[in-house]
């Protein structure tokens, strides 16, 4: 149960179906959670179900530099180092080419900033505050779209998670040698909430990727020198 | 003269580096070349040079839909149709875990407009022209080698862009796959050809003018990746139904 105990992890986008899961899973193993995202309320309300011994709510736009730095700033100046950053972003939303390239335009603009802009602006915040501190964990929970151009529907989300993933495959790289790690996770659907639209049979949800998955897998490698430059959940659901 | 003579080719980015040969080395092969981009004397010089027959300027903010159906209408009005497009944007920057934060978030949106927005606007309107072209057409870009390769440092953006762009027209490859109109009967040949056909090139460092403070000494630029190579892989393959999906340029050089 103690597998993170005196860890500290960023989750931004903690709000969220998966950044909850996330958080949850973390805070049980013991980890120190800082929980990240745009509005408070819904981060007050998961601190309170987790227990407010070891988690930091410090709501911010993550497209925003000086948003994300001063969440690294008040992070150390409580729990004194940080282990891992989490970055959790963007919803899915269809687009194909049956759509007007007018309607193309202005959903590539939501999802680039939902997607794109967070994981480059707290990337970077992160591994410039690593590089001080000598070590860290920067995951991305990217999506099995990044990789799957054969998925309908895809056309803007897939370039957005597929500009993400290279970004993070070339940050690590880049960081090769530094003691930062990164990885890109890439799952399949995720049975949350948000999803439950598409998944809308117990059986759907139970076929879907359960955010927990993820999280153990994490928690598995957290510490793992040579964890995965990428990871791959899959899921047989057919929606 | 074969395989484009009689071609009406849309040339996006056509002012400079690749794009401007492929529009001289099509011309000389008989196409009409429609040259696209922003800046107007670059484009109205290149004209020049190359003839006013079977040559048309249109300025065009390639990032903007409405410009961009305005773009094939035009060509259409004027030429009677569009048989390609081919997309070749912006110059590369430098961003690495050393650039400045600011910096790197401002050149990661340029790039993202330069280098991915150009080719996801493009891309989704022609081949929604293309659909309503009972030949269907060919659609070109113009990537980069980092679009595979996330180990050349200093691509932290130039490279996720590309890459971007990649997934983009991968995607809309596989659209157009699943659709039951994909192929057409072709009568003078009797078989059945796909009507919208996509491919990337992607080359390492290209001997291009804005290329030239990378490399700087005549060795380098013979070593880099020479455009006439990629005008005349496109030429060749123009109306090749088995067109490959990707058709990757080494090099030697180190930058």
């Amino acid at each position: 149960m103690d597998k993170l105990k005196n860890k500290t992890i960023i989750v931004v986008g903690a709000s969220g179906g998966i950044g909850s899961a996330l958080s949850r899973v973390f805070y049980g193993e013991g980890a120190n959670v800082v929980l990240s995202a745009r509005t408070e309320d819904k981060l007050v309300a998961l601190a309170k179900t987790l227990g407010d011994d070891r988690t930091l709510v410090v709501p911010a736009d993550a497209t925003n530099i000086d948003s994300i730095r001063s969440v690294f700033k008040i992070a150390v100046n409580k729990f004194k180092h940080i282990d891992a950053v989490i970055i959790t972003a963007g919803t899915w939303d269809r687009l194909s080419h049956e759509n007007t390239c007018e309607e193309a335009v202005e959903k590539l603009d939501k999802h680039y900033k939902a997607i794109l802009t967070p994981t480059f602006v707290v990337s970077f915040v992160a591994q410039e505050f690593f590089k001080n501190q000598g070590f860290g964990l920067i995951a991305n929970i990217s999506s099995h779209a990044a990789i799957r151009p054969e998925l309908p529907g895809n056309l803007s989300y897939g370039p957005a998670k597929a500009a993400a993933r290279h970004f993070m495959l070339a940050l690590r790289s880049e960081l090769k040698g530094t003691g930062i790690r990164v990885t890109d996770i890439q799952p399949a659907i995720v049975n949350t909430p948000d999803n439950s639209s598409m998944l809308n049979t117990d059986e759907k949800r139970k076929q879907a990727v359960q955010p927990e998955t993820i999280a153990q897998w994490i928690v598995e490698n957290f510490d793992n020198k040579d964890i995965s430059a990428e990871k791959l959940f899959d899921s047989n659901v057919v929606l | 003269m074969g395989e484009v003579a009689g071609r009406v080719v849309i040339v996006v980015g056509a002012s400079g580096g690749i794009g401007r040969i492929i529009s001289r080395e099509f011309h000389n092969e008989g196409a009409t070349v429609v040259l696209v981009a922003r800046k107007v004397p670059k484009l109205e010089e290149l004209a020049n040079q190359l003839g006013n027959k079977r040559t048309k300027v249109i300025p065009t903010d390639a990032s903007v839909p409405a410009d961009v159906e305005r773009l094939f209408a035009e060509t259409v009005k004027m030429f009677g149709k569009v048989d390609a497009v081919v997309i070749s944007t912006g110059n590369w920057s430098p961003v690495s875990i050393d650039t400045d934060l600011k910096e790197a978030v401002e050149q990661a949106e340029q790039d993202f407009r330069a280098h991915f927005l150009t080719v996801y606007t493009v891309g989704l309107c022609a081949q929604r022209f293309f659909r309503k072209q009972s030949f269907g057409g060919l659609i070109v870009n113009i990537s980069s080698h980092v679009a595979d390769r996330a180990n050349l440092v200093g691509n932290l953006s130039y490279g996720s862009a590309k890459a971007a762009a990649s997934r983009f027209l991968n995607g809309i490859r596989f659209e157009i796959f699943n659709e039951t109109n994909r192929i057409r009967h072709d009568e003078e040949s009797d078989t059945f050809v796909p009507r919208i056909r996509v491919t990337e090139i992607k080359p390492a460092i290209v001997n291009t003018h804005d290329n030239k403070h990378l490399l700087p000494t005549k060795e380098m630029r013979d070593l880099a990746v020479q455009p006439e190579e990629i005008s005349g892989w496109i030429i060749k393959h123009f109306n090749d139904v088995k067109l490959p999906v990707c058709k990757s340029f080494t090099s030697e050089v180190t930058v």
